[in-house]
């Protein structure tokens, strides 16, 4: 696999933002079942381990000058558990990419697509992803930073829409600390798996020009992720109180529902948010899917990229049209399954890696070109 | 190759566009009817009669062939759900209700105060109903006439309330309940909301005053000048206020009209049980009227018109307070206030049982008369001839 090692410190900003925002916005504050008040303390919590994650992804790209963490750990992990690893990280993909579709399913068939039945809904869904996976990684991380700023925007319009409506009153956010420390942290478990999708970012890091910044990107995106959770979290608390907004499916939507609009263009704002986040939904999945075959590739470089794109698409499609929508009680095992997807075992690895190689003896960075 | 790939892709992506659009749930405009206003009363079979007002496009006029009288025709059939009421009304329309567009709902007194939450559990589940249409509660009439009476200001009933509740300046009327802030207020502590009232008068609609839900059913009313007292409860400040007095000198009677009257309040409580609340209140006002012509207004005058507003205001604060206290409801978020400070506090003074009922108030008025008139000063001295 021949790599271009092209893409600027915007376009990881951009990458990691892209594959993070989409479906937590959509259906946070409260996911996991068993809620506390103050979600959006925990989501500002939760982030800090992340952050170390990511001081340890750069602690890596220090090590190791060619980036690549795959190759890294083919070079270093015993076969056997190079490809567990790798089999996990392909599982988890699978099993994430099925949720964000089953949730986009959700979604359209509440809002806008009320009795097409789900094969429908997702059929042309899959098909454009699998189109703008073939079109491979530059392609992907285009889109990506043409959508990135639309994306803040648009967020960061809606959450200080919601702070200044009439609506919002502090007196719904109190109190702030409405549990014990330890049923905070319990509860907080579930919600780092918000931010478990930084995943892709570390098969994104080899495209990186040598030289360009990787701490300071990826902290700012996540710094920004982190804002606009909490932020919509609090816009939503503020503006609905606990026991309602709690209820809500979707309360970003409700949230827009309840901005004023004095046109009767804009008379359901709500719809064209959905119309808009839709388009998000293609990023987040064709992302995943990509960071798939990649992997699969890397582990396997003879296998034949388009069919293993039309083999995950399949399985990921049987996947999300055989999961049952509401199943708020299996969520727990999910969110579970993805923090040890998306943080510890990238993070014990990253530790691994980087204790592997002392600093000041690089070698073996010959084979990619720059 | 890779050109004539891609040439097919995109031949293939735009007939999937295409594709997209023979789905189950595409329905043109023509086929639906966009229904703005819900009317919901009690049934004389089953439990609601709920009718739709629809606007009928093109409009009065005479575009076009025969002349329309009305904008809007109302349709209405019994059900023993909301659901089911709907259905039957599709039966005798030609296209399919559409709520995406519903502005107001209003609710009959009789359903306010006996099977509200079916109503609401529909409203909020529904996802073609947004969640920020208005509430109104219709009394003395049927919610059906309410939505079926023209007004020659605004044609549809519906627009008019939208528009009555959007108009900026809402000199001393009442403040509108969106679904959503009413859900989120009956889950407050006091478990209590308000929903405007209107009703039909010689002259047409008329909306004024405030009725007072206490988990879900109709308690109570607020009448309009309590309704402005109620925001100051609620801590909100209050602006665009109309308020007259009457006041007695040298033995005649003079009444003063005072516009753009405005106070901020600020709120305490002192942890005694009973509880102790302290309100105070700074306010501002424009004479607009005198009874009697002032030409040299004193500041003595002034004086009595400043302490007359507060003895007055203060009155109708503590009468307020009195009469939800006397119905056992409290929708100023007082209770939640307590709550969030101190929780053991709140659990101690039990607030549904007699906590709010035995709650003690101490207000104080402070207010200053900005301007004797607008145009004209009368404030001033003549010395000499």
């Amino acid at each position: 696999m021949e790599i271009k090692r092209q893409f600027r410190a915007f376009d990881l900003f951009a990458f990691m933002f892209c594959t993070t925002v989409t479906l937590g916005v959509l259906f946070l504050p409260y996911v996991s079942g068993e809620e506390i008040r103050s979600s959006w303390l925990k989501l500002l919590v939760v982030s800090i381990p992340f952050f170390l994650m990511l001081w340890l992804i750069s602690l890596f790209t220090k090590r190791y000058p060619d980036y690549d963490f795959f190759k890294a750990l083919k070079d270093h992990l015993w076969g056997w558990l190079y490809f567990v690893v790798i089999f996990y990280f392909i599982i988890g993909t699978i099993l994430s990419a099925a949720r964000v579709t089953n949730g986009l399913s959700e979604i359209v068939q509440v809002h806008l697509l009320k009795v097409t039945p789900e094969w429908m809904v997702l059929l042309p869904f899959f098909i454009i992803a699998g189109v703008g996976v073939y079109y491979g990684i530059i392609a992907i991380t285009r889109f990506a930073v043409y959508f990135v700023v639309l994306e803040i925007l648009v967020l960061l319009s809606v959450i200080v829409m919601a702070f200044f409506q009439d609506y919002f009153k502090w007196i719904f956010v109190a109190p702030v600390f409405s549990t014990d420390v330890v049923t905070f942290l319990k509860s907080s478990v579930s919600d780092m798996a918000r931010y478990a999708a930084i995943v892709p970012t570390l098969a994104f890091l080899v495209y990186m020009r040598k030289g360009e910044a990787i701490l300071a990107p990826m902290n700012l995106s996540l710094i920004m992720i982190v804002i606009i959770y909490s932020g919509l979290s609090l816009g939503v608390l503020g503006t609905f109180g606990f026991d309602h907004a709690m209820q809500l499916l979707s309360p970003i939507t409700a949230l827009t529902q309840s901005i004023e609009t004095r046109t009767g263009l804009l008379e359901r704002l709500d719809l064209l948010f959905i119309g808009f986040w839709i388009v998000s939904f293609y990023k987040l999945f064709i992302v995943h899917t990509w960071f798939m075959v990649y992997i699969t590739k890397k582990a396997w470089p003879v296998v034949n990229q388009n069919l293993f794109i039309v083999i995950y698409l399949a399985v990921i499609y049987m996947l999300s049209l055989m999961t049952p929508e509401f199943i708020i009680d299996q969520w727990a095992f999910h969110n579970i399954n993805l923090i040890l997807y998306g943080f510890v075992m990238p993070t014990l690895l990253l530790i691994f890696l980087t204790l592997k190689k002392k600093r000041g003896t690089p070698k073996d960075d010959t084979n990619i070109s720059s | 190759m890779i050109r004539i790939f891609r040439r097919r892709m995109i031949l293939f992506m735009s007939l999937l566009v295409l594709c997209s659009g023979c789905q189950t749930d595409l329905r043109e405009l023509d086929d639906r009817s966009l229904i703005l206003g819900l009317a919901i009363d009690k049934g004389d079979v089953e439990e609601y009669s709920v009718g739709v007002q629809i606007p009928i496009f093109g409009g009065a006029g005479s575009s076009g062939g025969a002349e329309l009288t009305r904008e809007f025709e109302v349709k209405s059939e019994e059900g023993d759900s909301i659901q089911d009421a709907l259905a039957n009304i599709e039966a005798i329309t030609p296209t399919v209700l559409f709520l995406g567009q519903l502005k107001v709902v209003t609710i009959s007194e009789e359903v306010a105060k006996e099977n509200l939450e079916p109503v609401l559990d529909q409203l909020s589940r529904d996802s073609a109903i947004a969640s920020r249409v208005l509430l109104l509660v219709i009394k003395e009439v049927d919610a059906e006439t309410f939505i079926n009476t023209e007004s020659p200001l605004v044609n549809l009933p519906s627009l008019y309330l939208d528009r009555f509740f959007d108009a900026d300046q809402k000199i001393g009327r009442s403040r509108d309940t969106k679904l959503f802030e009413y859900l989120r207020d009956s889950t407050t502590v006091s478990r209590a909301a308000t929903i405007p009232v209107g009703t039909l008068t010689e002259e047409g609609l008329m909306i004024e005053g405030m009725g007072v839900f206490k988990d879900h059913q109709l308690v109570g009313e607020l009448a309009k000048s309590e309704v402005s007292v109620s925001q100051l409860l609620k801590n909100e400040r209050l602006e665009f206020m109309n308020y007259s007095i009457t006041l007695e000198e040298e033995g005649e009677e003079i009444k003063v009209a005072l516009t753009r009257v405005e106070f901020t309040p600020k709120l305490s409580f002192q942890k005694t049980n009973p509880v102790q609340f302290e309100l105070e209140l700074r306010g501002s006002g424009d004479v607009v009227e005198l009874s009697r012509p002032m030409v040299e207004a004193e500041i003595g005058f002034i004086k009595k018109i400043e302490e007359k507003m507060e003895e007055e205001i203060k009155a109708e604060v503590e009468r307020t307070i009195t009469k939800m206290q006397e119905l056992n409801v409290e929708p100023w978020l007082l209770g939640q206030r307590i709550w969030v400070d101190d929780y053991e506090f709140y659990e101690e003074l039990g607030w549904h049982d007699s906590g709010w009922q035995n709650a003690e108030f101490n207000v104080s008025v402070d207010f200053t008369v900005q301007v004797t008139g607008q145009k004209e000063i009368f404030q001033k001295k003549k010395v000499g001839r």
